[in-house]
């Protein structure tokens, strides 16, 4: 019936399952790690492609949100703030698909030192990734409380969060590189792939941490 | 043609237009309230059944005189007063089919353009194109543009109150308990002066401006303690989440707007019984022969229009009421309310101003007011353009239908 069609489903609920979807992803990160450290090739294989699974779930959730966002549909947020939320979410699945990816190119060594503080480094990330989800989760009582109130002071205080973790974990990123670098005997082909492999890791946490931050900027508004 | 026979099938054709307007317009009046699942759909049959009828039977006759009268002259038509009352059933079925049909389509039109289109396709072709008061349709389409701007005005800002006041606040609960009589108060006011002053007109109680709202205030007074007393039972529990507790605030809502959902098929009633009588009304007279210098609203007459939309709505309302329920997925009571606060003031004030507004405008507009003050998830705005198109289509399709069942008439009876 005509005017009932106005409505439409508020994009925070499919915002919400895309989320679950990335963490999917990113909640087999611990295991690939584990499994890569621990020279278990055939583990590393199988990891990866659960996460290439859930990755192409994402990009149909994607999808569809994109599908379902045209400029003929009014909301009480900017789209293109929408648009970049979705492409940032969308970012974590990939850097972590692109993850499983490089682990599984080939077998290198493990530095000592880098084993120590790797856990730690991904457990940080997580966090990140962890906190950006909470916030998700929170949107549609955002958008219902109107974007403003206790709501937006909650939230915004995990945005708070959020960026201090990620800063956490960029230090631990220079950390390790310096690692990797200053190992001796470490040859080329496990120089290159553990900085790739780090550098991935740590954008996996930028990509969070950029998602939340367009987050911060329809609560300013 | 006898004058009896005019008068039955005036009566059927009114019937069967207040059975579409209550098929069709209802959906619009009643759905948000089961869309953000204040009333169940059967409460909302109730409701609508309830208010609808008392709304036509009590206030129901300003617009219906000026749809009878004002965009075709009935004194031109006194020395040929079997042509007006043609004319005036052409109207009927002309706009009562045109409903019928965007109903089966899906399409919301207006049931007032739809009859006003009705009326002007009569008059062409009797007459020609001078015959219409074009002053009338003027204000008419100018009513389209201000009703939906109107009702948006006033839903915005009654949703940014509640956001600002209730939902920002550290205890939304607290202040959703401290803000509710309030607002029932107001509503409560606006109703009831707004039928007191110069209204009831078929009750024959003639209120001065300070009685009216001295009584008004008296109700209200009554429905802020009854608010007090309802929403004062509702637990407040300051340590659960945000998230926890925002429901809660939405249970006070959902209690307010009952009243707004009543409010809403009160002035519905009061506007929208109009379409289907006053033709008929028009009809009835002429074949009466009794002389047009009073063209007052029987009794009898406007019982057609009242029984025929609840009959509509009973028995078609339902199932469109059903999925409406279900399609809006992203009603609360808070925005609901505000939506139909906003519509039914807009409608109830413009009907007691003689103009015949559209329900379905107004709550277009109302909706889209709190979807500006950031109520809403997403609005559609190509559905809105689709909406806009059928509004414009209304006038020029619900004429020429009229003009053809008029000439069939004609030629069937006059020869």
């Amino acid at each position: 019936m005509g005017i009932f069609d106005l409505f439409r489903k508020s994009p925070f609920i499919a915002i919400g399952e895309m989320m679950r979807e990335v963490m999917e992803c990113t909640n087999r990160i611990p295991s690939l790690y584990d499994a890569f450290v621990n020279g278990d090739y055939e583990k590393v294989q199988q990891t990866a492609k659960e996460i290439s699974d859930h990755e192409y779930r994402t990009d149909e959730i994607k999808n569809s949100i994109r599908q379902s966002l045209p400029n003929s549909i009014f909301m009480p947020v900017a789209r293109g703030d929408l648009l970049q939320i979705i492409t940032s979410m969308d970012a974590i699945a990939d850097r972590t698909e692109d993850l499983g990816v490089l682990m599984t190119f080939k077998k290198i060594a493990v530095p000592e030192e880098l084993k120590k503080k790797i856990d730690d480094f991904v457990k940080v990330v997580l966090k990140v990734v962890e906190l950006s989800k909470s916030v998700i989760d929170e949107l549609e009582t955002l958008r219902e409380a109107s974007f403003t109130g206790p709501e937006a002071r909650h939230i915004v205080e995990l945005l708070d969060k959020i960026n201090e973790s990620e800063h956490e974990s960029d230090v631990f990123q220079y950390d390790l590189t310096k690692i990797v670098l200053n190992t001796e005997g470490l040859d080329c082909a496990s120089l290159m792939l553990w900085m790739k492999i780090i550098e991935t890791t740590g954008d996996i946490a930028n990509a969070a941490e950029k998602m939340a931050n367009r987050i911060r900027l329809i609560i300013s508004q | 043609m006898s004058p009896l026979i005019i008068v039955l099938l005036a009566a059927a054709f009114g019937f069967y237009m207040a059975w579409n307007i209550g098929a069709n317009d209802v959906a619009n009046a009643m759905g948000t309230s089961v869309g953000a699942r204040s009333v169940t759909f059967r409460q909302a049959i109730i409701i609508a059944a309830i208010f609808e009828f008392s709304g036509a039977m009590l206030v129901g006759n300003h617009v219906s005189l000026t749809v009878a009268k004002g965009i075709v002259d009935p004194f031109a038509y006194s020395k040929h007063a079997m042509i007006f009352a043609y004319g005036m059933l052409a109207t009927l079925l002309a706009a009562a089919l045109w409903v019928n049909l965007a109903t089966k389509l899906g399409m919301p039109v207006s049931t007032t353009h739809s009859i006003v289109g009705g009326v002007m396709g009569f008059g062409i072709v009797t007459h020609g194109l001078s015959s219409i008061e074009w002053g009338k349709v003027a204000t008419i389409v100018a009513s389209w543009v201000v009703s939906p701007i109107t009702g948006g005005i006033i839903s915005f800002f009654i949703f940014l109150f509640i956001s600002k006041k209730i939902l920002a606040d550290e205890k939304p609960v607290v202040a959703a308990k401290k803000y509710a009589p309030f607002l029932a108060f107001m509503v409560s006011m606006v109703l009831v002066f707004s039928m007191l002053y110069k209204g009831l007109k078929n009750l024959h109680l003639n209120f001065t401006f300070t009685n009216a709202l001295l009584i008004a205030a008296g109700v209200s007074v009554v429905f802020y303690a009854v608010i007090y007393k309802i929403v004062s039972n509702i637990p407040v529990d300051t340590t659960l989440p945000y998230k926890r507790r925002y429901p809660q605030v939405e249970r006070v809502f959902a209690i307010l707007q009952v009243i707004t959902a009543s409010y809403m098929a009160f002035s519905h009633g009061a506007n929208d019984v109009a379409n289907a009588v006053g033709p008929l009304m028009g009809a009835v007279y002429a074949a009466a022969l009794t002389s047009h210098k009073h063209l007052e609203m029987s009794m009898w007459v406007l019982s057609i229009g009242a029984v025929g939309i609840v009959a509509g709505l009973s028995m078609y309302g339902y199932k469109v009421i059903l999925v409406v329920g279900r399609k809006i997925t992203d009603m609360t009571p808070s925005r609901g309310f505000a939506a139909e606060f906003g519509a039914a003031t807009t409608v109830l004030v413009c009907s007691k101003m003689g103009l015949p507004i559209s329900t379905t405008h107004t709550l277009v507009g109302a909706v889209i007011g709190v979807g500006l003050a950031r109520g809403i998830g997403a609005l559609n705005l190509k559905v809105l353009k689709d909406i806009v198109v059928s509004w414009l289509l209304t006038l020029p399709i619900a004429a020429a239908l009229s003009a053809a069942i008029f000439m069939a008439l004609k030629g069937l009876f006059l020869g």
